[in-house]
């Protein structure tokens, strides 16, 4: 479980969260919508634990991410838009270097990254050194990494930049399953169809704000448009 | 759990695979490299070897000569250990992407900072060190060091001595990002520059020696006490003074001094690093983030920088390379970490020239005063070897991956390179004629001498931004941002390398004449010397058309030939 409570995040005078309050429960995969520069990226970076929310606090699985910020990161796989790799390590390397951080055993590692190779589609290039991959399969590093530990709540920024349609479709279908097994899933996007295809919720940023969160009737109702879709619904929403 | 061992094993893992699959282009690169770096590391060791065994046949104060040499070595190295590693940690603790990543991990914090730390210790010491050794081995060989002479030095008094700056840069990086969450990056670094400025003045004033204002007869004490006066060699409380008294101690009978001052560099050692990481388990995370903050803050407007009139940029240059000068002149000043270290290295330039005041005015003596202005062009040209690596070798690497937009554009590669190379040469050259003019004028140069360092820093000038601008080419980092870590890097450690070794060249072929003319007019026992004009004419042409033609045609076809 994923909860903010009033949190913010302050860049000088320029707020880039503003006051946010959410819970994300478990098996629930949860889309977090918002133009550029909403504070979408901000928000994951500070459940991540990469960022100091100014105020409130942030709690994974009821362990505060800034108090105890070992312990709350062990349970939380983090995917960013811009992922770093190691270029001179094979992906299978990266992985057990990842797992190491985690206190993974070698042998847990090689049978978790075997898996995670399959569920990726990955055969053929995991010996191969990271300098030589596409953006998609970079990726799809990045994705395993963040699974490596089974942890309880993944959270994703921007999940499909960069991966071609049998790709996406890959991870669109790791991403519900992943949710439907109990974790939570919390990802963001400014492509509208991802999260109405993916999303059991979706929260609404704007300038900092959460502006609405609900499922898609929930949101229909609170624009008052009950024949809209996502897409004018939320460009009525930012609007407003 | 032990994370620091876990990191810095896969970092060796990495290091191994580039190693072990590098293809046939990289290979050769790395090779030269190597070559390269191992013939300085050999040419340093026999040309200290000479100069050391030269020194000890003097007598009387030979062997003063040597330890003096020895402090002032260790205190340059000192000097640019901080520097390199104040610079180098902008990236490696703050900017790095790997940085950002490990925070997103269930590390301890001051593991965290360790293991960067160590990244940081490795990748900013590596290419000094290539000095350092050859110093202390050539020491060694001359004073008779028995075998656990040499590894006593290099595990208790080297081993010390580079952690103890790594420690002070590292520190002053993570106060000045701290600062920076209520200062503009830029006030703080200024503030520092004063500071440290302020420091030097007054360290030099309380170091001073009384012997420098007495009249002096022209023999060997004018130059010890012209080395004498460079007296901040000679403070008993830094780092490079204990490495001297240690490395003299291992030369003699070792006593009771030498376990003092290596006492002293490894208890500073052991205090530097616990007073780094109890700083940077309280503040790194909250500078980290600070400097997370400058970059995600949304600015006002960017200031808006255009060339004054009265340098405007001539019309008849072409439109695209007036576009290029004017971005390259833009990000420097919006880049910190560019700045940054050309304002510490004017600080350097400040104390070394404030040395020069200290000069004996009353010098009458034709043939020191030769030596001296000699002493002046070599250390001149070293301040220009190494500001030519540091700002000119950069520019090219700093296209970085945006590199894609100038190489799609119809604007000709070679023109960008060309760019690069005038843009830099005018401002190195123009710096250069005015360190050397006033080191001139304090020394109390006039005449023919101030028309041949003229030139000689103008030919020179043109020589060191070949050598930096073709090798930048050669040897890019187009994956790197801190202009620090790329002068660092292999390719940079080379172009170091190769223009230290033409200045010596250099000053090697225009002291031979200047050595006979001195000599000629003082008592004139011998003819004329234009023999050795000739000779050493011919040479120094040869040397910089090397030195010009070489780098810019291998520079132009490395980057001509270049995937983007």
């Amino acid at each position: 479980m994923l909860k903010f409570i009033e949190v913010s995040k302050r860049f000088g005078r320029q707020a880039a969260v503003d006051n946010l309050s959410l819970e994300i429960g478990q098996g629930e995969l949860f889309g977090f919508l918002g133009p550029n520069g909403a504070g979408k990226t901000t928000t994951i970076k500070m459940a991540a634990g990469i960022l100091k929310p100014t105020s409130g606090r942030i709690e994974i699985d009821g362990i505060d991410i800034q108090n105890q910020p070992e312990r709350a990161k062990m349970l939380i796989g983090y995917v960013p838009d811009s992922p770093y790799l190691y270029d001179r390590l094979t992906a299978r390397e990266y992985l057990e270097f990842i797992g190491g951080l985690y206190g993974i055993s070698n042998s847990q590692i090689k049978l978790r990254a075997e898996e995670l190779f399959d569920l990726f589609g990955m055969d053929g290039w995991v010996d191969r050194r990271c300098e030589q991959y596409s953006h998609g399969m970079r990726q799809k590093v990045v994705f395993a990494a963040a699974m490596i530990h089974r942890p309880p709540t993944l959270v994703v920024d921007e999940p499909m930049v960069g991966l071609d349609p049998p790709s996406a479709r890959i991870v669109k279908d790791i991403l519900k399953e992943y949710a439907a097994a109990g974790n939570t899933v919390f990802i963001s996007t400014h492509t509208l169809s991802i999260a109405e295809e993916l999303c059991d919720r979706i929260g609404i940023i704007n300038g900092g704000r959460l502006v609405a969160a609900g499922n898609l009737h929930e949101l229909k109702a609170m624009a008052n448009q009950s024949e809209a879709n996502l897409e004018s619904l939320f460009l009525k929403l930012i609007n407003n | 759990m032990n994370f620091i061992g876990h990191i810095l094993r896969f970092r060796i893992i990495g290091a191994l695979a580039f190693f072990r699959e590098m293809d046939a282009e990289r290979r050769i690169r790395t090779i030269v490299g190597f070559a390269v770096l191992t013939l300085f590391f050999f040419g340093a060791l026999f040309f200290f070897r000479y100069l050391f065994d030269y020194l000890s046949k003097i007598r009387d104060i030979g062997v003063l000569l040597m330890d003096r040499i020895i402090s002032l070595g260790f205190l340059a190295i000192f000097l640019m250990l901080v520097i390199s590693n104040a610079i180098t940690a902008i990236s490696t603790l703050y900017r790095s992407g790997e940085t950002a990543d490990l925070f997103s991990r269930p590390l301890p914090r001051r593991q965290l900072f360790v293991a960067r730390f160590l990244d940081n210790l490795f990748y900013s010491t590596w290419g000094v060190l290539v000095l350092g050794v050859p110093i202390i081995l050539a020491y060694g060989i001359v004073r008779g060091f028995s075998w656990w002479g040499y590894l006593y030095a290099f595990c208790f008094i080297l081993l010390p001595f580079t952690v103890i700056p790594a420690c002070l840069g590292a520190a002053a990086i993570i106060f000045v990002y701290l600062a920076s969450g209520r200062l503009k990056p830029r006030t703080v670094v200024l503030a520092m520059a004063a500071l440290l400025s302020l420091a030097i003045v007054i360290y030099l004033n309380i170091g001073q020696t009384s012997t420098l204002s007495k009249n002096i007869l022209g023999d060997w004490r004018v130059l010890n006490s012209f080395l004498g006066s460079l007296s901040a060699t000679s403070f008993p409380f830094m780092p490079h003074f204990w490495v001297g008294q240690a490395l003299r101690q291992l030369a003699g009978q070792p006593g009771i001094d030498l376990f003092l001052y290596t006492f002293g560099l490894l208890s500073t050692m052991l205090m530097s690093m616990r007073l780094l990481f109890r700083i940077a388990e309280k503040y790194y995370y909250g500078s980290w983030q600070n400097s997370y903050g400058h970059a995600a803050a949304p600015k006002k407007t960017a200031r808006k920088f255009s060339l004054p009139s009265f340098f405007g940029l001539p019309e008849w240059l072409p439109a695209d390379f007036r576009s290029v000068l004017t971005k390259d002149l833009r990000l420097f000043i919006r880049e910190p970490a560019q700045w940054a270290q050309f304002l510490i290295l004017l600080v350097l330039l400040i104390i070394y020239l404030i040395n020069l005041r200290h000069f004996p005015g009353n010098m009458t003596d034709k043939f020191w005063r030769t030596i001296i202005s000699f002493a002046n062009f070599a250390f001149t040209g070293f301040i220009l070897a190494t500001l030519a690596v540091r700002f000119v070798y950069p520019n090219i690497s700093l296209e970085g991956r945006a590199f894609w937009a100038i190489a799609s554009s119809p604007m000709p590669i070679r023109r960008l390179f060309w760019e690069k190379f005038f843009s830099a040469f005018i401002i190195f050259a123009l710096l250069a004629e005015i360190l050397a003019f006033i080191s001139n004028i304090m020394l109390g140069l006039t005449g023919y001498m101030m028309i041949l360092s003229f030139f000689s820093i103008l030919l020179m000038s043109v020589a060191l931004t070949s050598l930096s601008v073709g090798m930048g080419a050669v040897f890019p980092r187009f994956d790197e941002r801190n202009p620090g870590r790329i002068a660092s890097s292999m390719g940079g450690t080379i172009t170091t390398v190769i223009s230290l070794v033409y200045v010596c060249l250099a000053v090697i072929i225009m002291a031979m004449p200047a050595y006979r003319y001195s000599v000629y007019t003082i008592d004139g026992t011998i003819e004329f010397p234009a023999r050795e004009f000739i000779l050493s004419g011919i040479l120094l042409l040869l040397l910089n058309t090397a030195a010009i033609a070489i780098p810019i045609k291998i520079g132009l076809k490395s980057i001509s030939e270049r995937d983007f």
